[in-house]
């Protein structure tokens, strides 16, 4: 991603960690934007370099105070861009 | 620490890695800082052997997983780069490979939390390469 510097992460991820229920996890307290991360929604994940489109599966206890956000990763962003212009839902 | 999850609640048994053939393979971030920011995640969720996790996740290849099907995998084709070495010289640096969750997930794990240490591992990891199976701009 060329425009690193002007992304902003919703969710910081790693994508190749899983835990016991094949998805990826985070915790849900490493986020500056928690009330964007809900059961169902489409967010940005991983880190501003590296982004990843997923849907957050659902949040759970965790250790402490925290919460355990679990993932199902969708790609990369370009991926979703590239159909919505397919589908005209984006300008070209 | 009474909060972690012990780690050997995870580990898959009966599997059988052969270190001079199996492939690790991690996906980016391949940074000490990336390194060190992953490892944190594990630590303050997991414990093993009565101690906080210290380690990253990687992929490894074994029976019914290739390299190019860790690769072309729901998450690893969002990587544009990746980092594979033989399993024994991952090892033979002086880091533990657990059989973690589920099959080719493996946990690298590190003596400390530590920019030596993951300098370290990066080192054994090797060569930063393109990833064939990268999902790119169609248009």
């Amino acid at each position: 991603m060329s425009e690193q510097a002007n992304v902003a992460v919703t969710l910081p991820a790693d994508v190749n960690q899983v835990d016991e229920s094949g998805y990826v996890w985070a915790f849900l307290g490493d986020s500056d934007e928690p009330a964007r991360v809900a059961p169902g929604a489409i967010i940005v994940a991983g880190d501003a370099e590296e982004p990843f489109l997923a849907r957050v599966v659902d949040v759970v206890d965790g250790p402490g105070d925290d919460s355990i956000v679990h993932l199902d990763v969708l790609g990369v962003p370009d991926e979703t861009i590239d159909e919505l212009r397919h589908a005209g839902l984006l300008p070209t | 620490m009474s909060e972690l999850e012990p780690i050997e609640s995870y580990l898959r048994t009966g599997e059988v890695l052969d270190p001079d053939s199996s492939l690790v393979v991690r996906g980016w971030p391949l940074t000490i800082a990336g390194l060190l920011r992953n490892t944190d995640a594990a630590r303050r969720r997991y414990s093993f052997r009565g101690r906080a996790l210290v380690a990253i996740s990687a992929e490894v290849t074994l029976e019914g997983w290739d390299i190019d099907a860790i690769l072309s995998g729901p998450r690893l084709r969002t990587r544009r780069s990746y980092a594979v070495v033989v399993a024994n010289e991952v090892v033979a640096a002086g880091f533990d490979l657990l059989p973690t969750f589920s099959a080719p997930n493996y946990s690298v794990v590190m003596a400390n939390y530590t920019e030596d240490q993951a300098q370290r591992l990066i080192s054994v990891l090797g060569e930063v390469v393109p990833n064939p199976y990268h999902v790119r701009r169609q248009s």
